[in-house]
């Protein structure tokens, strides 16, 4: 009962409070210059009106506004139509303002005339255009600009000691990490009090001045992205000359040397919880990454725009792993802006299968949406034009990202023939092989025997990694030999060396012996190299081991190193097939039809199943 | 008399005072944490979790699925054995072959045997160092179609080698993938879903 009698008091109390703000809170302005224009100023400057005339209390009370001797509401401070058609409106003044003391858009009262920050009684604040300070000394608005000057009339007017700005431009527009970039300022004069900052340009300096352009020559920031914020500065330098300003100079791109896929997000500001988990498969250069890019002017830590603000590195892995990173993200405003970016560099390629971002709460902060794979391609990967940046999408199904060498630029790749580093030994030099092979199946000269291509590398000696697959074109003799040949750069002569061989339908052979041998076909393995390579040609008859078959190609020609249900069901199904097409793909034998025996092949080749590593 | 008077309009305007600051302090908090919520509800999104699907080199469609499932569906003792069926839906696809891919903690559980519960298919096992890989192939004797509804086509016995909790997956290692082939060798990759198990 106490409580509701309180709770009426208040409700009473608070009722009569504001009833009586107006009374204390509203005060008269003096109409501005303009604001009674096409209606009556009042006597008292505090009204304008039509008709006959309306006191500026009417306007000033809310309610009983009287006007011709008849009562009539008042809604805030304009009185509507009298009776007899007459208006009124309470003044405002000049943006609010009015007085000498500041603000009021370049209003100022006339010399002497203030009172208490006010024009005084009955006389109009003077608008001053442009007016950089009052009569008083006060500053108003609009404040003169770094290249403006106040003159004697108090206002902004161009500084003509100020050496203007004409044009600058950025060149190259698309730049890779650290290249170098030009950045050409024109202001139609050689200036000493000029720099160049913005777009994560770094060690800028001058370089000349050629016709009116001051040119500098910067390196491009390490970070990926888009820059708008190139500019031309100056500060206030030399006798007057330079006032201190920027200019735009211009956009650039800077391009990751990677493969990467990138999707713009909405982050909240709070504590959020990533996590990814991915595969990778092959790691070379930078590797592969996933990484949170800012992608507003500033972001969390004061971290500017296309600056990283974590970045996970994912190793190369037998097996899929999951990796978690806390960070807190703060700012203002539109601060909210990020990326989540996919990366995987040059020769690197991983397959991504979930990427998760979820706040202090649990709550999933974005989605996985689908980009599918992506191949060697040197060009940012960005997110379809119909996902919003709200819709925080990343991927749906990640499928594989791979960015195969030669590198995006292949004037300075590495040459395709040549594998690793020697580790040491003779001087690296190039060795020919001609090699003799026996084919699964194939004990004759074949029905089908034309050229076949073969992939032949080499691996140990003084290799610390094996090199590349090199395609050599094999052909059969009357025995069902195929010979070859293959040309490796840049290999120390030696011993210790290893010969894998890849037909295009088997399973890569390792070959660590000069003259191999095998009791049943297939069984020969091997472990260590022992082959010795000379500078030069080099010859091996591997012809007494066979190569076994089964590793089929699939979509767009690709074998996958294992004999699986595809390879066998492809081979069962096409049982009896002459077709050329089905027997370019499971015709093991080469005899021109997909038979039992193929069938038989692939079941023995399934002892093995996997490329020899 | 006019003191009293006086005294008593005092105090009515002085508690007049304190309500209003209480009343605004209240009506201040209630409108600060309306702000609040609205601010959180613009930073982030309402978002449907969406399953991770295994990836591949090319994109690939994914139709019926593959289930494990421990036998006594109760935690195992160290050192004893149990078993994992595994269970196959085609989607009223044909199967004329499939692959298998478990992983699990290979250095906790080991594998003791791998039963084919598909007589009309031949398996060949391989233990990998860190999974099972089983691959399938109809056998040629048996030439009607075959379809796969919730069948048991494999049945995994393991022994458990250490305490602890334990994933079994059958998600792709590197380039090997569980899947499904039909009669026309298309490949079709199911739906899988881990099962852990706990070892005391």
């Amino acid at each position: 009962m106490r409580k509701l009698f309180l709770l009426i008091f208040c409700t009473l109390a608070i009722g009569f409070v504001i009833a009586s703000i107006p009374k204390y809170a509203f005060a008269l302005e003096t109409c501005g210059e303009h604001e009674c224009d096409g209606w009556t100023e009042s006597a008292d400057h505090t009204t304008c009106y039509k008709g006959g005339g309306c006191p500026s209390w009417v306007c000033e009370k809310v309610t009983d506004c009287k006007w011709d001797g008849k009562e009539n509401s008042c809604e805030g401070n304009n009185c509507p139509t009298s009776f007899t058609g007459d208006e009124c409106f309470l003044c405002k003044g000049d943006g609010g303002g009015g007085g000498g003391g500041g603000g009021g858009g370049g209003a100022t009262c006339p010399a002497g005339k203030v009172t208490n920050g006010k024009c005084e009684a009955g006389l109009r604040p003077i608008t001053v255009a442009n007016c950089c300070k009052d009569k008083d000394g006060g500053t108003c608005t609009p404040a003169c600009t770094a290249e403006q000057i106040c003159n004697a009339e108090k206002k902004c007017v161009p500084n003509s000691e100020c050496t203007g700005f004409v044009k600058a431009s950025v060149a190259p527009s698309t730049v890779r990490p650290f290249d170098q970039v030009t950045v050409k300022c024109d202001y139609g004069k050689r200036l000493d009090c000029l720099s160049v900052t913005g777009a994560g340009l770094a060690n800028c300096r001058y370089s000349r001045y050629e016709g009116t352009d001051n040119i500098f020559v910067c390196d491009a920031g390490q970070n990926a992205g888009f820059y708008d914020d190139a500019k031309c500065t100056t500060s206030t330098g030399t006798a007057g000359k330079c006032c201190a300003g920027a200019n735009k100079a211009g956009d650039m791109t800077i391009l990751g040397t990677d493969v990467h896929y990138d999707q713009d997000i909405v982050l909240p500001f709070e504590t959020v919880i990533f996590t990814a988990r991915v595969q990778t498969v092959i790691s070379k250069n930078k590797g592969v990454r996933i990484e949170l890019i800012c992608n507003a002017d500033t972001c969390a830590n004061n971290i500017k725009k296309n600056a990283t603000i974590f970045s996970l590195p994912f190793p190369s892995t037998n097996d899929f792993v999951t990796k978690t990173q806390s960070t807190q993200l703060t700012g203002t405003g539109d601060d909210r802006h990020y990326i989540v970016r996919i990366s995987a560099d040059k020769g690197s390629e991983a397959y991504f299968d979930s990427v998760s971002m979820k706040d202090t709460k649990g709550r999933e902060l974005i989605r996985n949406g689908d980009f599918t794979s992506v191949n060697n391609t040197s060009v940012t990967t960005t997110q379809p034009a119909e996902w919003g940046e709200g819709d925080n999408k990343v991927g749906y199904y990640y499928g594989s990202l791979a960015a195969n060498e030669p590198a995006l630029n292949p004037t300075s790749g590495p040459n395709p023939t040549s594998g690793p580093s020697p580790t040491g030994g003779a001087a690296p030099t190039t060795v020919n092989l001609a090699l003799k092979i026996k084919l699964q199946g194939v004990t004759k000269k074949p029905a089908k025997s034309e050229p076949i291509n073969m992939q032949v590398k080499l691996g140990g000696g003084g290799l610390s990694a094996s090199t590349a697959y090199q395609t050599a074109q094999f052909t059969v003799d009357d025995s069902g030999v195929w010979s070859g040949k293959a040309s490796f750069s840049s290999i120390s002569p030696g011993g210790g060396y290893r010969i894998y061989i890849k037909g295009p339908k088997h399973i890569a052979k390792k070959i660590c012996d000069e003259g191999p041998s095998e009791g049943k076909g297939g069984e020969y393995h091997c472990g260590d190299g022992k082959i010795a390579l000379k500078a030069g040609d080099n010859g091996f008859d591997f012809s007494k081991i066979i190569q076994l078959a089964g590793d089929l190609p699939e979509a767009g020609g690709k074998q996958n190193g294992i004999i699986d249900a595809y390879d066998t069901t492809f081979v069962r199904t096409n049982l009896g097939s002459t077709d050329a097409a089905n027997g370019a793909i499971g015709d093991l034998n080469f005899d021109g039809v997909i038979d039992t025996q193929d069938y038989s092949m692939i079941l023995q080749s399934l002892s093995i199943k996997f490329d020899e590593e | 008399m006019e003191n009293t008077k006086h005294t008593k309009y005092t105090r009515l305007m002085l508690l007049i005072l304190a309500v209003i600051l209480l009343v605004a302090s209240i009506v201040g908090y209630i409108v600060s944490q309306r702000m609040n919520t609205n601010q959180r509800g613009e930073s982030t999104t309402q978002i449907t979790i969406t399953p991770s699907v295994v990836p591949t080199l090319i994109p690939y469609p994914v139709q019926g699925s593959l289930a494990l499932k421990e036998k006594t569906g109760q935690s195992i003792k160290l050192g004893s054995s149990f078993t994992i069926d595994i269970f196959a839906t085609s989607s009223k696809d044909t199967v004329a072959g499939y692959d298998v891919v478990l992983s699990y903690d290979t250095s906790a559980i080991d594998n003791q045997s791998v039963q084919n519960m598909a007589s009309s298919f031949r398996i060949f096992t391989y233990k990998r160092t860190n999974h099972l890989s089983i691959s399938a192939t109809k056998n040629l004797s048996i030439t009607e179609p075959i379809q796969f509804l919730e069948t048991p086509i494999l049945s995994l016995t393991f022994i458990a080698k250490k305490k602890g909790t334990y994933v079994f997956s059958l998600k792709p290692v590197g380039n090997e993938t569980s899947k499904l082939v039909n009669e026309a060798a298309a490949v079709t990759y199911p739906e899988t879903k881990d099962i852990r198990l706990e070892i005391n």
